[in-house]
């Protein structure tokens, strides 16, 4: 089961087929090479980030805005964990603890030096707005010294023993927190002012997205890749393994502070709670999910699993969960029939016993025993979570996306291989990462 | 004029001598081989040039200059960029990556972009990344693979595989090339063409090559010179006639009692 068969599936409906034959409007604009150009389309993208704010505002309440800003949040938490994790195949349980990093030196700058600079400035808004900048540069350079300092053992370390190294350093650095009792101690720190908006999480987001991305393609991209997949041939070809180790645990942890700085920020409070390492889990469910070392894995999963926690906070939200993952666990395990299924009708049966099966018990219990569930749904809701994520797991071992990207060339690609001569193409390898290059 | 140059180069793991203090050199452009019994200590010595290891005593020298002595030795990236590449015994590819982003990896000490570049995607690297997709497309095209590139590496033939791994050390343009067994686990008429591309890579790229070897037959036809190793000593330095009829050679090779030979070993020194 590979990348190419999912978009394979997407790709069946009539829209795609025609949207993918057209290029790609976001390709157009990450692929431009001129500094105007850049500039042009930067100015563009934040002024369609204010128009969408605005109409957030205006349209949506404020648990939707919530959502969508955790939801952009946990993209930059989860597409830069990928880099360690997936792109270098280092294995970092340390994540949440460099957000802490981030968000508290971002905190009390905003706490203790913000007001007086921002009295020093005739427009309020503006002054906010220049220490906002300083603090997310601030969060960015102390988690990045914390990066640096947890991916110096990571030269020695590999697998299990650097996930036990960064765990221990995310806890040293909560603990730390704890003890510090201008930042608040075991209370943690609040009545921080509102600083963080859409505009700020959606293009911090953009940004991170596309450094990861530009970096992923690049020559050093290429070394951290060399890193995961073989260390001692990646030293013999000339890749410094070192670096490539450094850059990555430093630029990842770098873009988990600025989003501990976006959430300290939106919820106006830092808490060493928030911190601990079952955040971190989190983020890595996230990337394993979306397929170790696929950027676009890893943005839909962080979106999904957001808003995921939301939805299964009612009950008819937990049953259409339940049903949409039959059917994705239908088409998922369709090709495992398709020879069965062109011999005799019985294979259709073979194919739907279990999506059956499993619909009916959905509904069933749906119907008859909705009351019951919805007085415990609140008790059940990580429980039915943590089913969705065993599922899935089991479905997909490797992830929604594996190492592929979704892409408009990759459907376009999976268009032409579903073709009768070129089905062995698509079969033969994983899309590797030409997904990358081209699109996105 | 030596490429390579080995000065009473010697390592010891713990008790155990790997390589006696041992003195060859390989003049450029050469096509040289290294044979022995098992546990000679042949990779031993690859992994001394390629910085693996570094040495407890002497010293080696690439291009007139020192690479490794006692106790220290360049980094293998740092070695690689001064034009050593190698290959490895059982292939050491990168596995998930296609055929074509093994050979790029290669590129990672002439990239000639840094960071900054490599964010912005500015012109610089579009211009490099440019040319190292041409000059790998050029490589794969030699070496009959351009129609594979987009393979996974670990979804190649295993023939294919040893030709890769040749392929992507070509990339970082090197000196001399160090191929450890590049026809283990290959039937005669494979080991006939890998025969054959060993030479023309020679020829065609003006490099030296040195290579641990197996199959007499590649050996004997096209080395120029093979040195000798049985206990981390040296046996024999010679041209491959010379070295046929080495009794000490023979000797070792057949498992008979050679006194001079374990005299030798015991001692850790050279008999040639």
């Amino acid at each position: 089961m590979n990348g190419a068969r999912f978009a394979d599936f997407a790709v069946h409906s009539r829209f795609l087929i025609v949207v993918s034959g057209i290029p790609s409007p976001v390709s157009l604009v990450m692929n431009s090479r001129s500094l105007p150009a850049k500039i042009a389309l930067s100015a563009a993208v934040v002024a369609l980030l204010l128009g969408v704010q605005a109409m957030l505002g205006r349209y949506f309440n404020e648990y939707v805005q919530q959502i969508v800003l955790y939801a952009g949040i946990n993209i930059i938490l989860a597409v830069s964990l990928n880099l360690i994790n997936g792109i270098t195949g280092q294995f970092s349980l340390g994540h949440a603890g460099f957000m802490a990093a981030g968000a508290y030196s971002a905190a009390a700058f905003t706490f203790y030096v913000g007001p007086q600079i921002t009295a020093r400035f005739q427009n309020e808004a503006a002054g906010s707005n220049v220490v906002f900048i300083v603090a997310l540069l601030l969060s960015a350079a102390a988690a990045g010294i914390a990066g640096l300092l947890v991916g110096l053992p990571s030269l020695r370390l590999r697998g299990d023993y650097l996930a036990i190294v960064t765990l221990g350093f995310g806890q040293i650095i909560i603990v730390l927190i704890t003890n510090i009792r201008e930042v608040g101690g075991a209370a943690g720190m609040t009545g921080l002012p509102l600083m963080t908006n859409f505009v700020w999480v959606a293009a911090l987001m953009v940004l991170c997205v596309l450094s990861v991305r530009n970096l992923a393609i690049s020559h050093l991209g290429r070394s951290m890749k060399a890193v995961r997949e073989d260390e001692v041939a990646a030293e013999a070809v000339g890749v410094d393994t070192t670096r490539a180790k450094v850059l990555a645990f430093v630029i990842s942890s770098m873009w988990a502070g600025v989003a501990g700085a976006l959430q300290a920020h939106y919820i106006q409070s830092a808490h060493p709670g928030s911190f601990t390492f079952i955040r971190s889990i989190e983020v890595v469910i996230m990337v394993v999910l979306g397929g170790l070392g696929s950027i676009t894995g890893a943005v839909v999963t962080a979106v999904l699993l957001t808003g995921l926690t939301e939805v299964l906070r009612s009950i008819t939200g937990a049953f259409a969960v339940g049903l949409s993952l039959v059917l994705f666990a239908a088409v998922l395990t369709l090709p495992r029939y398709r020879s069965a299924m062109r011999q005799s009708a019985m294979g259709w049966l073979l194919w739907l016993r279990w999506p059956l099966l499993s619909g009916v018990a959905l509904v069933a219990g749906f119907v008859f025993g909705r009351d019951w569930l919805e007085a415990r749904v609140a008790a059940l809701r990580f429980v039915i979570y943590a089913l969705i994520l065993i599922v899935l797991m089991l479905l997909r071992p490797q992830g929604l996306l594996g190492r592929g990207e979704l892409s408009w060339s990759s459907l376009r690609r999976s268009r032409s291989a579903t073709t009768p001569e070129a089905e062995g193409a698509s079969e033969r390898s994983e899309p590797v990462d030409e997904g990358v290059r081209g699109t996105l | 004029m030596n490429v390579l140059e080995f000065k009473e180069a010697t390592i010891r793991f713990g008790g155990l001598t790997a390589v006696a203090p041992l003195s060859f050199a390989v003049p450029r452009g050469q096509l040289a081989a290294i044979i022995g019994p098992n546990g000679a200590g042949k990779t031993t010595v690859f992994n001394l040039i390629t910085g693996v290891y570094a040495p407890t005593g002497g010293e080696i020298w690439f291009e007139g200059e020192r690479i490794a002595s006692a106790g220290k030795s360049l980094a293998p990236h740092k070695l690689a960029h001064k034009g050593l590449a190698r290959t490895f015994q059982n292939i050491r590819l990168f596995g998930d990556l296609s055929v074509e982003d093994n050979v790029r990896c290669a590129f990672a000490g002439r990239a000639g972009y840094g960071l900054a570049s490599a964010l912005l995607r500015d012109g610089k690297q579009a211009r490099q990344e440019a040319w190292i997709a041409e000059e790998t497309a050029e490589l794969l095209k030699l070496f009959g693979l351009a129609e594979r590139a987009h393979i996974q590496a670990r979804n190649l033939p295993y023939g294919d595989q040893r030709q890769l791994e040749i392929v992507r050390a070509l990339a970082t343009k090197p000196k001399l090339l160090l191929l450890d067994e590049p026809t283990s686990g290959m039937n005669p008429t494979e080991t006939e063409t890998v025969t054959r591309l060993i030479r023309s890579v020679r020829d065609q790229f003006d490099i030296s090559v040195l290579l641990i070897e197996h199959h007499m037959s590649l050996v004997m036809g096209i080395c120029e010179r093979v040195v000798v190793l049985d206990g981390g000593v040296l046996l024999a330095d010679d041209v491959p006639q010379a070295v046929q009829n080495n009794p000490h050679v023979v000797a070792a090779y057949l498992g008979e009692p050679d006194p001079e030979l374990d005299e030798a070993i015991e001692h850790g020194h050279a008999i040639a």
